[in-house]
């Protein structure tokens, strides 16, 4: 372990989550079922660490974030949220909560009111979490600056920004609560491809400056290697696999992380598509998530990399 | 070189209002060799819809083609009147949206909705028509015994491949593919393209394949068109493309897609509110090598994260 891991664990976990488990109730007419979201979650996130919880859709990864955000509730398990437990917390801790912990969500042009202008959305978030500010006017200058953008855009409506501005806009407002952490599902989907880049540096720099720690939700692994220090892979609800990105990426070693991994378009790529391989991956998935004996296996001590694998077929 | 399958000359579409004229298209031309995969990318609102929906002739107001031609195996498309017109289409050129999944006629069987399509241009019984719904989906691995499922009970990969199988019903020669994968998930997405490739192969159609993301364009595509607002600024070759595109969009298009492997680097993209104006036709640099010039300065990319 390096000296700054062992400082790290000294002042504790920004997030601390152990078996986590949240399900739906799924009811027809006549029958009510449980579908399980999220199954024994197990996860920490460092001080200033960026991580990416990536899957498919309907693996889980938007309710992990919303669990965090208090937008659901657990069915079981714990969150530790810097050292204290989120569970039960009530009117004024929740809003001190609210102001710790902000949420970028995907879709830009729905989370900023369309009949206010700039300046307005963030005063009011000004207003809200940090009230002891007396000079609003520079405090916004200096978000939007932060954010990347001129303070031209603090008198312009949402509807005259494009989509990359107004998702700036929407971090701004995140950084006007003083956050410590960041959950950002999905960001940059909606974003045209061009300006994407520039909402993941955005992010990263706001890590390096500010020390945040930020959860990135995603389905694009390529943009999960590039932002995030570590990446957690999620399937039908479970941690299958987690570990530092790029060695991660490199030796993929769940049979669901090799089908992610596979599936990415590469134009460098010489055979694409290996029809009886895939099948065979898809059948060990199956197994493996049936399998009554799963077990962390560490792939490589210094990357924290493990994967959840079968006892039997891991040598 | 034999006639292309599709040839576009200057097209130019202008969407008409009271007050202004916006050009969706401006000058658009390029041309599509059988059997070849043409792709045209570019962000929302460049123009590539609208060059599909103008070749299928399906602008509606104020949607207005103010110039240039269609080509399609040397007739003029843009002429024809609409009997002619529906004798044409999916016999000859078939279209799969975006969100195709979502165009299934929700309350009725997947069959039926094969026949109605076969039937309706080709002719023929309903045996018949019934017969090819089989192989077609035999060809994309769906167990024909589904043509009696509703299209909610099938998965949206299915649905996705069901329409792709029924725009090849009556071996169109050439297929218009708008973001045919957008909505669907990355494993899927792969599936869907191979399922392509295939049909390809076996029934030889040139594609038309339009979409933004420039890795799967890449991979799929022998070439490409880089759009920006309604115009082309850059046509190559996909290798060609990838090692040595000259355009500064085409270079943030590509900046924009992080790669899987090798070192991490950090990328630009396009600076927020760059605005790339008055875009020059295409300039010849050989090999294929069409280019718009351009005095914004290339991007310098690489620096290590």
């Amino acid at each position: 372990m390096t000296s700054t891991a062992i400082q790290r664990t000294a002042v504790g976990p920004a997030v601390r989550i152990r078996s986590l488990s949240k399900s739906f109730t799924s009811s027809a007419l006549f029958s009510r079922k449980k579908i399980p979201a999220l199954r024994d979650i197990d996860l920490e996130m460092q001080r200033g660490e960026i991580v990416a919880l990536v899957g498919e859709s309907g693996s889980g990864k938007s309710t992990l974030a919303r669990c965090l955000a208090l937008l659901e509730t657990p069915d079981s398990g714990e969150v530790l949220v810097n050292g204290k437990d989120i569970a039960g917390l009530k009117g004024a801790a929740v809003r001190k909560y609210r102001s710790e912990v902000q949420m970028v969500f995907q879709d830009p042009f729905g989370s900023l009111n369309p009949t206010f202008r700039v300046e307005h959305i963030l005063e009011r978030a000004l207003a809200l979490h940090q009230p002891e500010i007396k000079s609003k006017r520079s405090e916004m200058a200096k978000l939007v600056s932060t954010v990347g953008l001129s303070p031209d855009v603090l008198s312009s409506f949402p509807h005259e920004l494009s989509g990359g501005q107004r998702q700036r806009i929407a971090i701004a407002r995140v950084l006007a609560a003083k956050p410590s952490i960041i959950l950002a599902d999905e960001p940059t989907s909606m974003l045209d491809v061009s300006v994407r880049i520039g909402v993941l540096n955005l992010l990263h720099k706001l890590r390096d400056e500010h020390g945040i720690t930020i959860l990135y939700v995603t389905h694009d692994l390529a943009s999960a290697r590039y932002l995030s220090d570590r990446i957690a892979v999620l399937n039908e609800g479970r941690i299958v696999e987690s570990g530092e990105s790029v060695q991660l990426l490199d030796h993929p070693s769940h049979p669901y992380t090799q089908l992610l991994v596979g599936a990415v378009p590469d134009p460098d790529r010489d055979s694409s598509f290996d029809a009886p391989k895939r099948a065979a991956l898809r059948e060990q998935i199956q197994r493996w998530s049936t399998s009554a004996n799963l077990q962390k296996h560490i792939i490589d001590e210094s990357s924290q990399h493990w994967v959840l694998a079968d006892e039997s077929e891991m040598t | 070189m034999s006639v292309p399958v599709l040839e576009v000359q200057d097209l130019t579409v202008e969407y008409v209002s009271d007050e202004r004229a916006v050009r969706g298209a401006d000058r658009v031309s390029f041309t599509i060799h059988s059997g070849e995969i043409f792709g045209l990318a570019g962000e929302s609102g460049c123009g590539k819809s609208t060059i599909a929906n103008s070749i299928m002739r399906l602008l509606k107001d104020p949607a207005r083609i103010s110039n240039g031609k269609v080509l399609f195996d040397g007739t003029d498309v843009l002429g024809m009147d609409e009997a002619a017109l529906r004798a044409w289409r999916w016999n000859n050129v078939a279209m799969v949206f975006q969100s195709a999944m979502n165009s299934l006629n929700p309350v009725t069987r997947i069959g039926e909705q094969f026949i109605d399509v076969i039937r309706t241009h080709r002719g023929g019984t309903r045996a018949a028509a019934l017969h090819r719904a089989h192989e077609l989906l035999k060809m994309v691995r769906i167990d024909p015994v589904r043509l009696r499922a509703y299209p909610h009970q099938l998965s949206g990969g299915q649905r996705q491949r069901i329409v792709i199988a029924m725009a090849c019903a009556l071996n169109p020669r050439l297929l218009i593919l708008d973001e045919p994968t957008t909505a669907l998930d990355v494993v899927v997405q792969q599936e869907i393209l191979e399922q392509i490739r295939e049909l390809q192969n076996e029934l030889g159609f040139a594609i038309l394949f339009i979409t933004h993301d420039m890795s799967l364009m890449l991979e799929l595509s022998d070439r490409i068109g880089i759009m920006y607002g309604g115009r082309i600024v850059e046509l190559a070759p996909a290798t060609t493309l990838r090692h040595g595109s000259r355009h500064p969009y085409t270079q943030a298009l590509l900046g924009a897609f992080p790669p899987l492997h090798g070192p991490r680097v950090k990328l630009t993209g396009l600076a927020e509110g760059t605005k790339f104006t008055n875009i020059q036709d295409l300039e010849d640099t050989g090999e294929g090598h069409w280019v718009a010039p351009s005095d914004q300065p290339v991007l310098s990319q690489g620096e290590l994260l």
